[in-house]
């Protein structure tokens, strides 16, 4: 039963990294909260990332693009059962909380359960079943926009489980403009020494090639750009910016792009290096910022 | 056929997962049911003696479309010949939702318990 042992692994990685948000009670509230336009935009976002992870390895190797989709609907689609499951256990469902709220909750736990169904049909594979190991394609294969797509949805996914909670809008509140310039500084050094120097498993020394975002530098300065934008795009969908002028929303933007850009680096590790076994080493790397 | 029943019936039940969720958050985007409408209804067959005095079990509604934070309704009554005023908060009452609490008097309030808003964040 091959396929009934993906799906388990699925289930399991999806409960895996959700944990930390369907703990959350920001979370909950933003069910509640949240209008329904918003929520369909982050339930947009999290299908994309369903579709790239799998397009760049999914629980089945040799696929066409009718099984991709078919692959990133069940991928969703188990992840919102098991969403609404957990929830459930949690008692986090109470009929007389009106199902708007149910629905909201639902729609919003599903992302991060989602992000781990993803990584778990991937980088979580038992390497004898996925025998490139690891993502497949090495950093040259996927290409400098491959890698921008891949620091993406890392940064997506470790910011993620911040971006809802009170913490940045205090951090954001209280920083001078000399802690904010330091923290990009930080986030620019530390992401550029993940990828390039600390000699993770996946880490690269060389360039990937010769064009302008193939260098650390460059690749650097992207990915950073990609986890901003991606910071933004999150504190939008949380209601943070709402009602806050351009000096805090810049605040809470580059407070929450510290955490993105390690995830965008932690993404980058993954499809680093291709080489047998990255699986786990890879997948372990990600886990370390799930605690929100 | 490469793929076996269990395959059919998780995606069976995915897209319907999936239908579900996004057809009804898109209702949701369509129906716009306006700004938070919070109504309170005293049960007052339930009101009951207790240590404190008399307890009046409510119920608080919100029909409308939004959710409302930090919910404040002040409940009045005649006890002992004198008006007594309690003050219920909701810390979120979400859209469709309803709240259970229990207002409390010194003693069995004479007439009716009259109740008003007196006001809500809209998050």
């Amino acid at each position: 039963m091959e396929s009934a042992r993906d799906h388990l692994r699925l289930i399991a990685g999806g409960l895996l990294v959700g944990l930390p948000l369907l703990w959350t009670m920001e979370v909950w509230d933003d069910g509640a909260v949240l209008p329904a336009g918003k929520l369909l935009v982050l339930l947009a976002i999290a299908f994309a990332v369903v579709v790239g992870f799998n397009a760049l390895a999914g629980f089945r190797r040799e696929r066409s693009w009718r099984e991709l989709l078919v692959d990133s609907v069940q991928a969703l689609g188990l992840s919102v059962i098991v969403a609404a499951g957990a929830l459930a256990v949690l008692g986090r469902l109470d009929p007389t909380l009106g199902l708007p709220t149910l629905i909201g909750r639902i729609a919003i736990e599903t992302i991060p359960v989602a992000f781990g169904a993803s990584l778990a049909a991937t980088v979580m594979a038992a390497p004898d079943e996925n025998e490139s190991g690891g993502l497949g394609p090495d950093a040259a294969t996927v290409g400098s926009l491959g890698r921008l797509l891949v620091a993406g949805a890392g940064a997506l996914y470790f910011a993620l489980n911040i971006a809802p909670t009170d913490e940045v809008r205090i951090l954001a509140a209280e920083a001078t403009e000399i802690q904010l310039l330091v923290a990009v500084l930080v986030s620019l050094a530390t992401s550029l020494a993940i990828v390039f120097h600390a000699e993770f498993r996946g880490g690269r020394s060389d360039p990937s090639g010769d064009g302008p975002l193939d260098g650390p530098i460059g690749e650097t300065i992207a990915a950073y750009a990609v986890s901003l934008i991606i910071s933004l795009v999150l504190l939008w969908s949380f209601g943070s910016t709402d009602g806050t002028g351009p000096r805090t929303v810049l605040a809470q933007v580059v407070m929450l792009g510290i955490v993105a850009s390690f995830g965008a680096a932690a993404g980058r590790l993954l499809v680093g290096s291709g080489s047998a076994g990255a699986g786990g080493g890879g997948s372990s790397g990600q886990r370390e910022g799930t605690p929100a | 056929m490469r793929r076996n029943w269990l395959e059919w019936a998780i995606l069976a039940a995915s897209v319907a997962a999936i239908v579900g969720l996004v057809g009804y958050l898109l209702l949701q985007v369509v129906a716009d049911d306006g700004p938070a409408r919070i109504s309170v209804e005293a049960q007052a067959a339930e009101g009951a003696p207790a240590p404190t005095g008399w307890t009046l079990p409510v119920v608080v509604r919100n029909d409308g479309g939004e959710a409302a934070g930090t919910v404040v309704i002040e409940a009045a009554a005649t006890v002992g010949g004198e008006e007594e005023v309690a003050e219920l908060t909701i810390e979120l009452l979400p859209a469709q939702s309803e709240a259970a609490l229990v207002v409390g008097f010194s003693d069995r309030p004479e007439g009716e318990v009259s109740f008003r808003l007196v006001g809500y964040e809209s998050p």
